[in-house]
């Protein structure tokens, strides 16, 4: 049985937000994909995935410092996940999406 | 960890022993005055966002002292990325309480003594920027809130410091002594001062060999015996004392400025930055006053944020929202906005290291960003109030909608499209009224003016930054003159 996958969450600092960041990560908590698990601390460090969460395209938070606390990240910019555009109502479709690819191809 | 919680602030302001005179009477309780605590929120504010994981990342930054997580208005900026970091912060903070928050003017001056006096001691061999980095540590470490205090009161602006009738009009040494400075005179409009834990205190001019005396610059406790504060009254903020959530317009947060008063203030030596060096006077106010510039195309972008918002709110409750010219000013106020924010994020990008390491905005970008913030919020809180309509300064008060017999009355003639209640309506009303001719007009209007130095000021600065000479080059070649 494969560990338990530890998902932490990032937010940019939310100067000028095109979503609402905090209601992402609500959502995403509700329907995370089995063998994947929360982590309620927002400092990084030993994730498996991180998930970053920027309110704009401009993703200032995504920093290579940032990215070096996490095996795997995934970016919300606004409205795009990993660089590709999402409406707005289907951000966390799109993040659970991605989370059961990486499942699958640790499985 | 230095960072305070948000209560922890509040806490530590109250074991403060300040001063302060506010309406002819000596105030024992600032923090809890309804007429300052609002702007005790503001300050508050930028502690609380701080522990929010939601904010952090803009609010929080790595000491360069320390490698520990620091209130970024404690930090000095490492990068050009840090200077874009702290006009994004001001935004978000403007965005929060629709005010000035006040902790600006700290940071903006650390930033200025920490490269002025790396120099000084460079060039003059003194020791200043040493006693500098163990305030700056301190600082830190505590996560304090910092009063920068610059404007001398003047008097004659036609005289030099040394020249004036009453040698007090600015900031001057009295008596030099074994361990340490007394200082005398006053500094103006000091955004922030009852809700700072410390002072830094810089001269407001350049400065020739005969003011040497007035060229100074030191630290020293808000409670310092020897300082008293004189609140300074705003536009409407006796509506504050009525108990009332809605005349206000923006119940909980605000902004203050004070007259600062240093009677034989006593300041050890190692709290002093600059004593006599009056060549580097000119330096520290320039520096002192970029950084400001650059803050203001932050921190009002925020608030205009705020006002934009009421103002497309406020055609949303008087049923006028698809009006074209409605939505035509709505667009005018963002692109105006959004005009001062690229002139922050411009003035920070093109940053440059100083000898310190601490990073310096491009200063021509700087004041054309303030001369812009002289004229914007201006031209944004016209369209406000005109898309507000008259009724903002008409209207009854809140006491009438909640009487007996009057109140529905108002509720029946007052009312906006259906589903929109005349108390919502009102509300919003107020909240515009605040920012353009109320209490937080302070701010957002006459501070937008003169804050970090007069429209004048920043035009000096162009034409001394303006790289004129290069443009004529450009015109020289293209037209074939050699």
């Amino acid at each position: 049985m494969d560990p338990v996958k530890i998902v932490g969450i990032k937010y940019c600092g939310g100067c000028n937000p095109e979503i609402d960041r905090s209601r992402v990560a609500e959502e995403l908590g509700a329907c995370l994909p089995k063998g994947f698990e929360l982590t309620p601390t927002s400092v990084p460090g030993r994730w498996d995935i991180g998930v970053l969460i920027c309110g704009c395209a401009t993703a200032c938070a995504n920093r290579p410092e940032l990215m070096a606390e996490a095996r795997r990240w995934i970016i919300v910019c606004g409205l795009a996940v990993d660089d590709v555009e999402v409406p707005g109502d289907r951000i966390v479709e799109a993040i659970v999406e991605k989370l059961s690819k990486i499942a699958l191809s640790k499985s | 960890m230095p960072l305070k919680t948000a209560q922890q602030y509040e806490e530590s302001l109250r074991r403060l022993k300040l001063k302060v005179y506010l309406l002819g009477e000596r105030i024992d309780n600032p923090v809890d005055h309804p007429i300052i605590r609002p702007s005790m929120n503001s300050v508050k504010m930028t502690y609380a966002l701080a522990e929010d994981p939601l904010h952090e990342d803009l609010m929080t930054a790595k000491s360069h002292l320390t490698g520990k997580k620091v209130n970024r208005f404690c930090h000095l900026h490492q990068s050009a990325d840090d200077l874009i970091r702290k006009v994004k912060m001001q935004r978000l903070l403007g965005q929060k309480t629709g005010a000035c928050f006040q902790r600006c003017v700290g940071m903006d001056a650390i930033n200025a003594v920490d490269s002025v006096t790396f120099e000084m001691d460079r060039k003059l061999g003194t020791d200043y920027h040493q006693r500098f980095a163990k305030f700056l540590l301190m600082m830190q470490e505590e996560d304090l809130t910092v009063d920068g205090a610059m404007t001398d009161p003047k008097g004659d602006r036609g005289l030099p410091p040394c020249r004036q009738e009453d040698p007090d009009m600015y900031v001057r040494v009295v008596e030099k002594q074994d361990k340490g400075i007394v200082v005398r005179g006053a500094k103006a409009h000091q955004t922030g001062a009852l809700n700072s834990h410390w002072v830094l205190v810089m001269p407001t001019i350049a400065m020739g060999s005969d003011d040497a005396d007035y060229a100074v610059s030191f630290a020293c406790p808000a409670d310092a015996e020897g300082i008293s504060y004189i609140y300074g009254r705003q536009s409407c903020d006796t509506r504050k004392l009525e108990g009332g959530t809605m005349d206000v317009g923006n119940a909980r947060f605000g902004g203050h400025e004070a007259l600062m008063v240093f009677d034989n203030v006593f300041v050890p030596w190692e709290d002093v930055f600059m004593c006599g060096e009056h060549a580097f006077s000119g330096l520290l106010v320039e520096r002192f006053a970029g950084y400001h510039r650059q803050s203001y195309g932050g921190c009002k972008v925020g608030v205009g944020d705020v006002l934009i918002g009421a103002a497309a709110l406020a055609a949303d409750f008087n049923g006028a929202a698809k009006a074209s010219h409605i939505k035509d000013k709505l667009i005018e106020m963002t692109h105006l906005n959004e005009t001062l924010y690229a002139c922050g994020i411009a003035c920070s990008a093109e940053g440059s290291r100083t000898e310190s390491g601490t990073y310096l905005i491009n200063l021509l970008l700087a004041n054309v960003c303030k001369q812009n913030v002289t004229r914007f919020p201006y031209e944004i809180a016209r369209l406000a109030e005109d898309i507000a309509g008259g009724i903002m300064v008409t209207m009854p008060s809140e006491r009438d909608l909640s009487h007996p017999e009057i109140g529905d009355v108002i509720r029946k003639y007052l009312r906006g499209p259906a589903g929109i209640s005349a108390e919502h309506r009102m509300r919003i009303m107020r909240l515009i009224e605040n920012i353009t001719l109320g209490t937080a007009a302070v701010g957002y209007r006459t501070e937008s003016m003169h804050g970090a130095g007069s429209p004048q000021a920043q035009r000096i600065m162009i034409s001394r930054q303006g790289n004129l000479d290069h443009k004529k080059q450009l015109a020289k070649e293209l037209a074939g003159i050699a």
